[in-house]
């Protein structure tokens, strides 16, 4: 767990950053450190980093996100104090930064206060959805996200996933997608991130690239569990 | 190919591979990402979308483009849908087929963004004025909502009736695999001719007027007769449903559609494991509704229970279909709260200690 002091997780809508940021926090707050996660999610309406509240309070992640009835709203809501959060040098931040690049514009907008030179910027990356499906698609969509001279980017993060049809072979082809990407846009890091039981299977196997294993923390209460399973409609018309 | 859409993408693209080429529409939440979508992919396939300057102005619109015979859809949520009700009937009245997708939120009024199932009765029961039926189809998941919507237009077309596409805020939101289906067949004979549709001359057409408008009364009662017909022909071939759980005796027989169907599926397992037997039937036109299907369901257990994500709406028709016969049940949640399985479990295991008791 190596970053800079802040980290900045943005992407393609839907690519998991919510669930990346909440990871980094998680994971270094259990380091010993005081972390903050700031809800930047301007765009989406739900099932973002502020659905797992109870996971970062437990963890003792301070989450700075709309509140109230704010909390559920489809409102693009920049609270004030994110300013001094950023100018506080005591801080450690990682940023949820929502919906593709009209939401990476909030960035822009807190330019003077980012530190860019101690900041990572991260590209999240799943090549299994519609818009980043090819090297090139992937490529052209992380130029239009970086729409602020305060972003340099630093890494990118491989989370290419289905679901619960994700397995070690298709975490593995991700990582490779991933680092096509980043070598055309001048990257040299690569992080990959999969949930914790496939990282420790690539782990034993030996796999080379450094591991973000996951713990998932948003998820519907319908979504399947190892172990139950739903059986066949017996009549479907 | 498999890829990890989003509700609202699968929807959108759906469309396009059923041959859809024209979109009007609106913005609201939480269905954004379908108007998104197709803004970004329509000019790629040589289609056209337009932001309309409403939902009224958007319903006009695809009156406009259906009337040329072209796949038409349009996307909306709740208080959306509301302002198209004119036009919806206005399609209705005017035999076009079109697509409506409405992803609803809770109400009433301006209500939230969160997922409801409020707009039950709106979307089978009319809506709008007037003497007319929408065809109502109702997906669990993300591979069925695009399987779904690629119906829809063959639906649309074979009856010359607006398709709803009708989920809850979570099938718009949520991410599942999905896999777009080649070589798919349309699932209804198709007029590749549509003489209906006014198209131009072209060297020989016959004129084609589009209308809605019938003032001799004996001409509108035999328009509304003929209307009538194609409802009930719905009624007769296109019910569908699905069921789950045990096909033998049972102490309950659990209602649902959409999302809350995965809920209820997930509670059963819990409630099997805990000795209680439960099946569930899970509706997937909501009009034509499957009456019979729910009625033979539920001679086979003690009671029925019908969740739904309202006060309860669908759970009039089960009360129709059921018909007395066994005591009907509702348990519902409004305001965007989610039913879970941990709170279907021990309504379904009191009901069964009550009913036990007389």
């Amino acid at each position: 767990l190596d970053f800079r002091r802040h980290i900045v997780v943005f992407g393609e809508a839907g690519s998991g950053k919510s669930e990346i940021a909440i990871n980094l926090a998680i994971q270094l707050a259990r380091t010993g450190e005081h972390v903050t996660l700031v809800d930047l999610d301007l765009v989406k309406p739900f099932l973002r980093s502020r659905g797992a509240l109870e996971a970062l309070s437990k963890a003792h992640v301070t989450l700075v996100a709309p509140e109230g009835e704010h909390a559920s709203s489809d409102l693009p809501i920049l609270l004030p104090q994110v300013r001094s959060l950023f100018q506080d040098t005591q801080r450690r931040i990682v940023a949820d930064v929502g919906g593709s690049e009209s939401g990476m514009r909030v960035i822009h907008a807190l330019k003077d206060v980012i530190p860019s030179d101690e900041t990572d910027f991260f590209l999240v990356l799943n090549s299994k959805r519609p818009f980043t499906d090819t090297i090139e698609k992937a490529v052209a969509c992380a130029k239009r996200m970086l729409v602020s001279p305060v972003v340099k980017l630093t890494g990118v993060i491989s989370n290419t996933h289905l679901k619960g049809e994700t397995d070690a072979n298709m975490v593995k082809e991700g990582a490779l997608f991933a680092m096509e990407v980043a070598e055309r846009l001048g990257i040299k890091r690569i992080l990959v991130a999969g949930k914790r039981k496939i990282c420790e299977e690539l782990q034993r196997e030996g796999f080379e690239m450094p591991l973000l294993p996951l713990d998932i923390y948003i998820s519907l209460s319908f979504e399947a569990k190892k172990g139950r399973k739903v059986g066949p409609p017996f009549v479907l018309r | 190919v498999r890829k990890l859409m989003k509700g609202a993408e699968a929807i959108a693209e759906a469309a396009i591979r059923a041959g859809c080429r024209l979109f009007f529409g609106y913005p609201i939440t939480p269905q954004n990402e379908i108007p998104e979508y197709m803004s970004r992919r329509l000019p790629e396939v040589g289609g056209c979308f337009v932001q309309a300057e409403s939902e009224v102005a958007a319903s006009n619109m695809i009156y406009g483009a259906a009337g040329t015979g072209e796949r038409v859809m349009t996307s909306s949520s709740s208080p959306g849908i509301s302002l198209m009700m004119e036009g919806i009937s206005y399609l209705a009245g005017a035999e076009l087929p079109v697509v409506i997708v409405n992803i609803m939120r809770a109400g009433p009024g301006l209500g939230g963004i969160l997922p409801s199932q409020g707009d039950y009765f709106q979307a089978t029961k009319g809506g709008g004025h007037g003497d007319y039926r929408l065809l109502v189809l109702a997906p669990w998941s993300i591979q069925e909502a695009y399987d779904l919507v690629q119906d829809a237009f063959d639906l649309a077309d074979y009856y010359r009736n607006p398709v709803m596409v009708l989920g809850d805020a979570l099938i718009g939101q949520m991410m599942e695999p999905c896999e777009f289906r080649e070589g798919r067949k349309p699932c209804k004979p198709l007029d590749e001719k549509k003489e209906w549709a006014a198209r131009g001359y072209k060297g020989g057409r016959k004129r084609a007027i589009i209308n809605s408008l019938f003032l001799d009364p004996v001409e509108l009662e035999k328009h509304n007769q003929k209307l009538f017909a194609k409802y009930e022909e719905m009624k007769k071939n296109d019910v569908r449903y699905a069921c789950y759980g045990s096909d033998g005796e049972c102490d309950v027989l659990i209602v649902a559609y959409g999302t809350v169907a995965r809920v209820a599926v997930r509670a059963m397992e819990i409630l099997e494991e805990e000795g209680v037997r439960a099946r569930l039937i899970r509706p997937i036109t909501l009009f034509p509704f499957p009456y019979d299907a729910v009625y033979d369901a539920s001679m086979k257990v003690k009671f029925v229970l019908c969740a739904e994500l309202s006060t309860g709406q669908m759970v009039e028709d089960v009360r129709l279909a059921v018909k007395d016969h066994r005591p009907v049940f509702f348990y519902g949640r409004q305001g965007g709260m989610l039913i879970s399985p941990e709170e279907i479990v021990p309504e379904v295991k009191e009901l069964r200690q009550k009913i036990k008791e007389g």
